[in-house]
């Protein structure tokens, strides 16, 4: 911790705004957060620092902050609160859980979480304190899936190697505006831009990341394993593949080269609506160029078809034998200790039978339910009511599937809600109860995300008090398990962080200080006995090999090879619904001022994006008779949503792109507006029915019908 | 004499300048003295489609702006920039009027001008200015009077 000039102090930190893990400088004075800026020497981040984290004085100082417990006093959703004190608001979670916990056991209570960060791991902890399988949100259409799939081929997560590889291929994602890296993979992305190098992106809309791409291939949404596919073929018929590390290292080439044996680029043509010669030529360019990394995003994990297409672009970078290489995709050193997070996220106070009964396990998911199953079993009561919902740093109404017909009606009818936020958000307005959550500038922390990022562990520092009466979610999980007689395992947050920081020889307030730690990354692991317990060169897999095919997975009802499963809703397999639905719909690409839901109410940052946009190819456009900049309605057999007009020739005539997760937290709150959140929400045109990736339960949220009409004046 | 040179083909489009620069003049919505156009795509873009126009002050060596001024509120800091004095603007924007690039600004609630002044107050103390040290992509420099401009549109 610095002095700074005069009375303004500036304290060293991460940003957590995001997932990223921007290194900060927090101006402080009189108590208060005046500026808070990019850290010039920070290693990675090197002074960037994206609208959002530069917008952190607006958040931490908005006079709409949630600051005190607050209780219903009128129906749920007229959105009338009276304001408690702490011990009265603990002691209503405390009689409410104790009595559901009794009557129907620990299960039918649910801990629901968005992106977690940074609590994710804390309110897993909670559960597993509170007895419940449950913590549910949404970890079948976000990172879970990539996870999961690459745990199959090669017995862990792998990620990608920007500064030094010579060819990027990024699928699904655009990371330049998105959550997960907008500050750390800029710099580093520019970077080998300006050296010229190949960059293959594959994605409906020319996103930045295409648009500053060498290859731009333009695919039919929700086909990306159709193109994957069709590389695999290109690179085995021509002998592209890295003979040696497929020999040496790989098990189940003959059964893949089989599997793909029809996966031609004309088969792939016809499917994906890219050109066979491109398909070629861009696999040629991925397979010749050495080292080449694969990089991907939530748009190849939200469809019914996520397993497979994961699967397909791991084996890729088997073929190529890019794996766990400088430049390839590799495998992250992590300077925490492996043993501390996992003891972090034990799962050993939930019983066997509250186990047995969970909802919503699909195989690979790893412990957490999709949010949908557990809004399914209240509505249904099938198999058996979830009865209390504790939400923290969530906004499923906005979010998730179905909103109106599923997501709604669930929140509605469960007996007890609890929402633990900064805002009265549209989910809060359904809730019993509302609690204030302290900001990143109120409170210690350790960013575990920017691990996972770019292999850097690095702190953030309680910069001010909270203001009013808000409170870290970590507190409030202990003081939940302290009234109810449970243990969290932890008296205290410092006391978690402490044990964590612990093996690292360090302190949180000394790393924030130090600035992000890393641990010197050592490539090629497998060759060296570093993944296996038993030390052996290899892979920890069955085989001990990077499993092409993956026999041990057709047990779990999955395909053991990748297969191509055309999306339930599409052109190709609902003919019947062209007429009415000519349209193909992509939904949800990310904006560079927004994170999910949130920042709709911060001044600096709404007047860049004041409006909800649908990108409408111009041709497409004059057919429909809408003008840019019009009011347009997105329609499907669901639901419809309004949202404006913006005409772009970045995006394929037969396509249109819509913005998701829009509120208007400056309007009238309450029902059954709930701050706007229904007139333009585009996943009121999102199903939560079956089917599922029997994988991960995701759902389709790209690549869906609809059609497109002018508003005009209040259709 | 210096000035914000812009790589547009570098530009992300991600509007870190805009807010980096708002927070370091203290101004709310409406104002923009450094601001992201973005323009239309081509169909099939190569390395480098200018995806984005980012507009900002000139810092002109013969000023219109301030020649038109006629409380002379504006003048050139030491840092090279073209800025005003808020103090003497009576806020009848001539100076708007004159500027061929559309870049003066005012205040929504006393209505006087507001200008780019390359952040004197930063680049005093060795610091870049607030929009060149966030831009992710690197795609804005302070540049000297002889350097050649790299705009492209």
């Amino acid at each position: 911790m610095a002095d700074g000039e005069g009375s303004t102090r500036v304290i060293r930190s991460t940003c957590m705004m995001s997932h990223s893990g921007c290194g900060i400088l927090v101006h402080v004075k009189d108590g208060r957060v005046v500026k808070v800026e990019g850290d010039p020497d920070h290693p990675v981040t090197r002074g960037s620092l994206c609208p959002k984290g530069l917008s952190a004085v607006q958040f931490q100082n908005h006079p709409d902050r949630l600051l005190y417990p607050m209780k219903r006093t009128g129906e749920r959703g007229e959105n009338r609160w009276q304001r408690i004190g702490w011990e009265e608001a603990l002691d209503i979670i405390a009689s409410r859980l104790a009595q559901i916990r009794q009557e129907s056991g620990p299960e039918a209570v649910a801990v629901s979480c968005g992106t977690g960060r940074p609590i994710l791991n804390f309110a897993r902890r909670f559960a597993n304190a509170l007895g419940t399988p449950h913590h549910a949100g949404v970890p079948h259409v976000c990172w879970r899936p990539q996870l999961g799939s690459a745990q199959i081929t090669f017995g862990r997560p792998i990620h990608y190697d920007l500064p030094e590889t010579k060819c990027l291929v990024v699928m699904g994602a655009n990371w330049l505006h998105s959550n997960s890296g907008q500050g750390i993979f800029a710099r580093e992305f520019m970077d080998i831009v300006r050296r010229g190098t190949k960059i293959i992106c594959i994605d409906p809309r020319l996103s930045a990341i295409a648009g500053q791409s060498t290859h731009w291939l333009r695919l039919r949404p929700g086909t990306d394993c159709a193109l994957l596919l069709a590389w695999i073929n290109v690179v085995i018929e021509e002998g592209l593949y890295d003979a040696e590390f497929v020999a040496k290292w790989t098990s189940g080439f003959a059964e893949l080269t089989a599997a793909v044996k029809s996966c031609t680029p004309e088969w792939a043509e016809k499917i994906t609506w890219l050109p066979a010669a491109t398909i070629r030529d861009t696999a040629r360019l991925y397979a010749n160029t050495k080292p080449a990394c694969f990089s991907l995003g939530v748009a190849v994990e939200q469809s019914t078809n996520s397993f497979n297409t994961l699967r397909a672009m791991y084996i890729l970078v088997a073929l190529t034998g890019n794996v766990d290489i400088p430049g390839g995709n590799y495998f992250w050193e992590n300077p925490m200790p492996g043993s501390r997070m996992r003891e972090l996220m034990a799962r050993d106070k939930v019983a066997k039978e509250a186990e047995s009964r969970m909802i919503g396990n699909f195989p690979l998911v790893d412990g957490s339910s999709p949010g949908f199953t557990i809004w399914q079993s209240i509505v249904t009561g099938e198999p058996y009511p979830v009865r209390a919902v504790l939400v923290h740093g969530s906004n499923p109404v906005l979010t998730q599937e179905n909103p109106l017909g599923l997501v709604y009606q669930a929140l509605k009818k469960v007996e007890f809600l609890v929402v633990t936020d900064f805002f009265v958000t549209p989910t809060a307005q359904l809730a019993d109860l509302i609690l204030p959550a302290a900001t990143y500038l109120e409170k210690d922390d350790i960013n575990l995300r920017s691990v996972t990022n770019r292999g850097y562990v690095s702190c953030s520092r309680k910069a001010v008090e909270p203001r009013g009466e808000a409170r870290d979610d970590r507190e409030i999980f202990i003081r939940i398990c302290k009234r109810l007689g449970l243990d969290y395992g932890f008296p205290s947050v410092e006391a978690i962080l402490d044990w964590l920081v612990e093996p690292l020889g360090t302190t949180v307030a000394e790393m924030a200080e130090r600035g992000p730690i890393f641990k010197p990354q050592v490539y090629r692991k497998h060759e060296a006995g570093l993944l296996r317990p038993d030390r052996q060169p290899g892979f920890n897999t069955p085989s001990g090999k990077v499993e092409l095919s993956a026999p041990k997975v057709a047990a779990m009802g999955l395909d053991p090879l990748p297969v191509y499963h055309e999306p339930p809703e599409s052109p190709l397999s609902r003919p019947d619904q062209l007429d009415q639905y000519p349209l193909v719909l992509t939904t949800g690409a990310r904006l560079p001022v927004y994170f999910h839901t949130q920042y709709y109410q911060l001044p600096w940052l709404h007047e860049i994006a004041p409006e909800p946009r649908v990108e409408i190819h111009p041709d497409t456009a004059a057919e429909y008779g809408i003008r840019d900049g019009e009011w347009v309605y997105v329609e499907n057999e669901r639901g419809r949503c309004r949202q404006k007009a913006r005409l772009t020739r970045g995006i394929d005539p037969r396509v249109v792109h819509a913005d998701y997760a829009w509120w208007s937290p400056h309007v009238q709150g309450g029902e059954p507006e709930l701050y706007d959140a229904w007139r333009p929400h585009i996943n009121l045109l999102v199903s939560s029915d079956p089917p599922y990736d029997p994988a991960f339960g995701s759902t389709q949220m790209r690549g869906l019908m609809c059609k497109v009409y002018p508003e005009k004046g209040g259709d | 004499m210096k000035r914000l040179v812009v790589e547009a083909e570098y530009c992300m489009g991600c509007y870190a300048c805009e807010v980096a620069c708002k927070q370091e003049h203290g101004l709310p919505a409406g104002p923009r003295l450094i601001r992201v156009l973005p323009c239309q795509e081509k169909e099939m873009p190569r390395r480098g489609p200018v995806q984005y126009r980012v507009s900002t002050c000139r810092h002109c060596g013969k000023a219109p702006c301030m020649a038109a001024c006629p409380a002379g509120a504006l003048y050139r800091n030491q840092a090279g920039a073209v800025t005003v004095n808020r103090e003497e603007c009576i806020g009848c924007r001539d100076c708007a009027e004159a500027c061929p690039f559309g870049i003066p600004q005012f205040h929504p609630e006393d209505g006087s001008v507001l200008l780019c002044d390359l952040c004197q107050e930063r680049t005093k103390d060795g610091k870049q200015p607030a929009c060149v040290q966030h831009c992710p992509s690197q795609a804005i420099r302070l540049a000297g009077a002889n350097e050649m401009s790299l705009r492209r549109s």
